[in-house]
C-alpha cells in the first residue's frame, strides 16, 4: 500500500458523487457514485460501497464494487468483495468467499483486445454481458 | 479419465437429473437415482488428456482438470466442486461446491459456484460467472469425503 501522504481516500463517513481520477493510490472507504479512472491502484475497503464504472492500473475489492471494471494490470476479489459488473484484467485473483456476477475476461489477448480500442471483450456483438441485466 | 480413490463411508448425494436426494457409499461409482431411476455418476472425474465432443459431463462428484487436461462439453456439472490446471471449454459450467482456476488454466464457460478460486495467471476468455451463496442448494449436503482410501 503506498503512503497515506500518495492516497486519496474517500472516508467512511462520506458519500461522493461524480467522476473521480488519480495517479497513485486512491482508497474508497465509504460510498462512491460516478466514474473512477486512474493509472495506479483503487482499494475498495471492506464496508465500502462503490458504483461506478472502473478504469484503473489494479484495483483489490475488499467491499461492494457496481459496474463495470477495466484494469491494465490485477484485479483482487478478497474474500468479503463483492462485485457486480463485468471484469476486464491481465490478472485475476479471486479468493474464496468473494462474490461475484458478471461478465469476466482475463489475460494477456484480453487485456490487447481492451488497449488496442477493440472496446470491452465481454460486450461482443449486441452489447451484451452486463451484469446488471441479470443473465442467467 | 482417471478415477480418485475414495473412503469407504457413505455419503449424500444429490441426483442431477431430479435433485433427489439419497446416500451412496464412499466406494461407489454410480447407481440409479431412487427418485427417478435414472443412471447417476457419483465418482470424482479427474481429466488428464483431451475429452472432446461431449454434450454433457456430469458427476455428483467433484471434477480434477490436470495440466494437459482439457474438457470441451455443452454442459459441466460437478457437484463435489472443480479443480482446473488445464483447459476447459463449456457452454455452461455447474459447481455445487468451490471451483479452483490455477494458474496454468484456461477457462472459457458461463460458470456457476457458491466460491470460486482464481489464481494469478489463469487465463479466462470472456464468461459469465455467477458466484451466488447457494446455487443449487448443494450447500448443506455436508463436506465431501476426504482422503485417500
Amino acid at each position: 500500500m503506498a503512503e497515506t501522504g500518495e492516497t486519496t481516500v474517500i472516508g467512511a463517513d462520506s458519500h461522493f458523487k461524480g467522476e473521480l481520477s488519480f495517479d497513485k493510490t486512491a482508497k474508497i472507504v465509504g460510498r462512491f457514485d460516478g466514474t473512477i479512472t486512474g493509472k495506479g491502484e483503487l482499494q475498495v475497503s471492506k464496508n465500502a460501497q462503490c458504483k461506478a464504472d472502473v478504469q484503473a492500473g489494479s484495483v483489490a475489492v475488499d467491499g461492494r464494487v457496481e459496474g463495470n471494471v477495466n484494469v491494465s494490470d490485477t484485479v483482487k476479489l478478497n474474500g468479503s468483495g463483492v462485485v457486480k459488473g463485468d471484469i476486464t484484467a491481465a490478472k485475476m485473483v479471486v479468493v474464496e468467499g468473494a462474490s461475484f456476477m458478471g461478465m469476466c475476461a482475463v489475460g494477456p489477448e484480453a487485456q490487447k483486445q481492451m488497449s488496442a480500442g477493440g472496446g470491452n471483450p465481454n460486450k461482443p456483438s449486441q452489447g451484451g454481458g452486463d451484469a446488471q441485466q441479470g443473465k442467467k | 479419465m482417471a478415477r480418485k480413490a475414495k473412503p469407504a463411508g457413505p455419503h449424500l448425494v444429490q441426483c442431477y437429473h431430479c435433485r433427489h436426494r439419497f446416500e451412496v457409499g464412499g466406494r461407489a461409482q454410480s447407481t440409479s437415482c431412487p427418485g427417478c431411476n435414472k443412471p447417476v455418476i457419483v465418482e470424482d472425474l479427474v481429466i488428464d488428456k483431451l475429452k472432446a465432443g461431449l454434450i454433457e459431463l456430469r458427476t455428483c462428484g467433484s471434477i480434477t482438470v490436470k495440466k494437459k487436461g482439457r474438457i470441451m462439453a455443452e454442459r459441466i456439472e460437478a457437484h463435489g466442486g472443480i479443480v482446473c490446471d488445464g483447459i476447459i471449454e463449456a457452454k455452461k459450467v455447474l459447481s455445487g461446491r468451490h471451483v479452483v482456476i490455477n494458474k496454468t488454466a484456461t477457462w472459457r464457460g458461463d460458470l456457476q459456484a457458491p466460491s470460486i478460486e482464481l489464481k494469478l495467471g489463469a487465463k479466462v476468455k470472456p464468461s459469465y460467472f455467477d458466484i451466488p451463496a447457494d446455487p443449487q442448494g448443494l450447500a448443506d449436503l455436508g463436506e465431501p469425503p476426504s482422503g485417500d482410501g
